[in-house]
């Protein structure tokens, strides 16, 4: 009887040592979780200069998606630092540094200026931070030659307008067609990616016109166009041009002449051109990662969010999409490893592991050198409910970015 | 070169000429006159847009647009001269510039407060938007409208200058304002009325071009380079030089643009340096 009552009593002593024992190290764990702070995610971006309007939404798109999950990931507050590079590439490794350097960030975001993310890929490299291209960066040479620590979420030069090129021809029929847009490597790079798939499809380019950036008046260039030519694929950077080159289109008659726009969604906007030139616009082709009215629940819920939160002064668009997408990217990577963003190398295989449904896309992913794999739409502006717009006329599904070079003019590259 | 290209680039040069006097000829009186550089003279221009835009949007009226923009330029002219220009006279030159520069700048500001960094462009009226048939192509009716307008307000700036007595008494002004204060000439109110001219026709011509060049944030600095080069090419002194500058530059770049599309943005700057080695005192500036 004594020893029975002996073993119940160390029986008791066991269980409560036990759940001692278990308490303090669960204790343990949420203290140390709390020791290791907040999560903290450096923005290195364009909120002045000429770049700042993308950077600008793309920062109302992250703002979105961290208030859906309240600023936390498994437990851990996101903190986000965040600095203005001026649009200067030489400001924005400043910058870079000083997130790295003083803030101790874990991750590194980058703006819209493609410049500066390419001269700040050697700095995080040694620095060993993960860099994540959150807004518009086309240039090849972000993710190429590969650098493990950098990831871009928007696209790359080429991965929308490689599936335009081979659409050109095979489904929309044209033959020939002109390149146009100022001599400038951010233009130029869409533009040879789009000639060599459309003459790779089989067809031709039959004149090529570029001019200095920031060119008034466009109209002794349109003047030039052959007569033989059936569409333009033109490409220029910022509203200001774009306006001018449409403007100028059309009031040179080009659309009357039957010489047809097969663009880049640019130009096709719908907070800016079709807004402001209207009908006009309609037939219009392009190529587009985002799709205003695009009927998934995502793309209703954020533009719904963003209406709510921003107001209707200025319409939701692709790069609000972007950053969103680009922010729930990170954060699902990091809910993945548990919040454990200062294990580095786990971050890295998270990101490369991480797949989301786009806003408008089917998924978001990256490919082996961090660069997304999303979906691409061939849209048409098109008369819908009264209303000039976007309407989607073609999918292309799962797009990657093009092999190294596919961006150099046709026949001086690799 | 086709036969078509070529005339078809003629007219686009003459227009680009056109909206380049309307800009310049302002810019022109007030340094031939006063003998200083006005800075602020693009933003003139600007500013002459977007009040046009907004009077169009309101009472969808191209006639009173454009009067509203011209208008709202002579006023930024007579503000700028009564009450600040009149206390720089006689200084040296780098006070107005410094002065018309800051100007320039507070403007572009007020503008971007005004109207928005979102780039804008207005529609021609309904009965100029259209492209007729042109040797085979299309050339754009307003186009033609631009090049008639500028010979119109070239005629009657001449007429004004050379034909009336208050063009007589800026023609003294500008010869020689001391004997023509010592003459009773109200030398003072010749300035401010020549400053309003001259901004009236910037902002007159900042509508006129909106169609053309559209509206935004900088297209101030964009056409005060332009106009710069129209002084230094022309030369200081009569209207007829400021025009044929005008002719001269507008269809130099047109061509630039055909010859050597990759460079063509330095043909007009070519000329400048071309001309301030050869003749300092510019193709049509009196010596001196």
């Amino acid at each position: 009887m004594e020893k029975k009552k002996m073993f119940t009593r160390l029986g008791k002593i066991f269980l409560i040592s036990a759940l001692a024992v278990f308490s303090f190290s669960t204790f343990d764990s949420v203290k140390s979780e709390e020791k290791k702070g907040p999560i903290i995610i450096g923005i290195d971006t364009e909120l002045t200069g000429v770049m700042s309007e993308t950077s600008q939404n793309a920062k109302m798109g992250h703002d979105l998606a961290l208030e859906e999950i309240g600023y936390r990931v498994a437990g851990r507050e996101i903190k986000i630092v965040e600095y203005d590079n001026k649009t200067d590439p030489k400001i924005s490794v400043e910058v870079a540094q000083k997130l790295v350097e003083k803030d101790q960030v874990h991750i590194l975001c980058f703006g819209t200026n493609s410049a500066a993310a390419i001269a700040v890929r050697g700095y995080i490299e040694k620095a060993k931070v993960p860099m994540v291209v959150i807004a518009m960066a086309g240039a090849e040479r972000v993710t190429l030659p590969p650098n493990r620590y950098v990831f871009r979420i928007t696209y790359a030069d080429g991965q929308g307008e490689l599936p335009l090129g081979r659409y050109a021809y095979e489904k929309l029929g044209y033959k020939k067609m002109a390149l146009m847009g100022p001599d400038y490597a951010g233009s130029t790079g869409k533009l040879w990616a789009f000639q060599q798939e459309f003459e790779k499809s089989g067809g031709k380019i039959v004149q090529t016109i570029l001019w200095p950036l920031g060119e008034m008046d466009l109209a002794p260039y349109f003047a030039q166009l052959k007569s033989d030519v059936e569409a333009i694929f033109p490409f220029i950077p910022g509203d200001v041009s774009i306006i001018r080159f449409l403007s100028q289109y059309y009031e040179m008659g080009l659309d009357k002449k039957g010489i047809k726009l097969c663009t880049h969604w640019t130009f096709t906007a719908d907070y800016l051109t079709i807004k402001t030139f209207g009908e006009k616009m309609l037939g219009v082709n392009s190529v587009a990662h985002y799709v205003l009215g695009y009927d998934t629940p995502e793309n209703k819920r954020l533009t719904e969010r963003y209406y709510a939160k921003y107001g209707k002064k200025k319409m939701m668009n692709s790069d609000v999409s972007i950053g969103y997408e680009a922010m729930k990217f990170i954060l699902t990577a990091i809910g993945s490893i548990k919040g454990n963003v200062e294990d580095t190398e786990a971050f890295l295989k998270a990101m490369h592991a991480t797949k989301i449904k786009g806003i408008c896309s089917s998924s978001i992913s990256t490919d082996a050198n961090g660069n997304v794999i999303r979906d691409f739409f061939i849209q048409q502006v098109q008369k819908k409910e009264g209303v000039a717009q976007n309407v989607v006329i073609d999918t292309i599904l799962q797009t990657r970015q093009p092999p190294e070079g596919y961006t150099v003019m046709p026949g001086k590259g690799k | 070169m086709q036969l078509t290209v070529a005339v078809t680039q003629v007219l686009n040069g003459i227009a680009l000429g056109m909206l380049l006097f309307l800009l310049a000829a302002g810019l022109s009186l007030m340094f031939g006159l006063m003998g200083i550089v006005n800075l602020a003279h693009g933003a003139y221009f600007m500013v002459g847009g977007y009040v046009g835009m907004t009077i169009l949007e309101a009472t969808g009226d191209f006639r009173i647009a454009i009067l509203a923009g011209g208008g709202s330029g002579a006023l930024l002219g007579f503000v700028t001269e009564r009450f600040f220009m009149r206390r720089l006279y006689g200084l040296r030159h780098h006070e107005p510039i410094l002065f018309t520069f800051a100007l320039s700048l507070i403007l572009s500001d007020l503008s971007l407060f005004l109207w928005t960094g979102t780039p804008r462009w207005v529609q021609p009226p309904p009965l100029l938007d259209f492209s007729i048939p042109f040797l085979g192509t299309y050339y754009p009716v307003y186009r033609l409208v631009i090049v008639f307008t500028g010979l119109i307000v070239f005629i009657a700036l001449y007429w004004f200058q050379e034909k009336t007595r208050w063009g007589a008494i800026v023609r003294a002004g500008v010869d020689d304002q001391e004997m023509a204060n010592g003459l009773g000439i109200n030398i003072p109110r010749v300035f401010t009325s020549v400053f309003c001219l001259g901004a009236f026709v910037a902002g007159f011509g900042g509508f006129v071009g909106s169609p053309i060049l559209g509206l935004h944030i900088g297209l101030d600095i964009e056409v005060i380079m332009l106009a710069l080069a129209v002084i230094i090419v022309g030369g200081i002194g009569n209207l007829s030089g400021c025009f044929a500058t005008c002719l001269l530059l507008g269809l130099a770049d047109t061509f630039g643009k055909v010859l050597w599309q990759r460079y063509a943005s330095l043909t007009i700057y070519i000329i400048v340096v071309i001309v301030l080695l050869v003749k300092p005192t510019g193709l049509f500036g009196k010596k001196g």
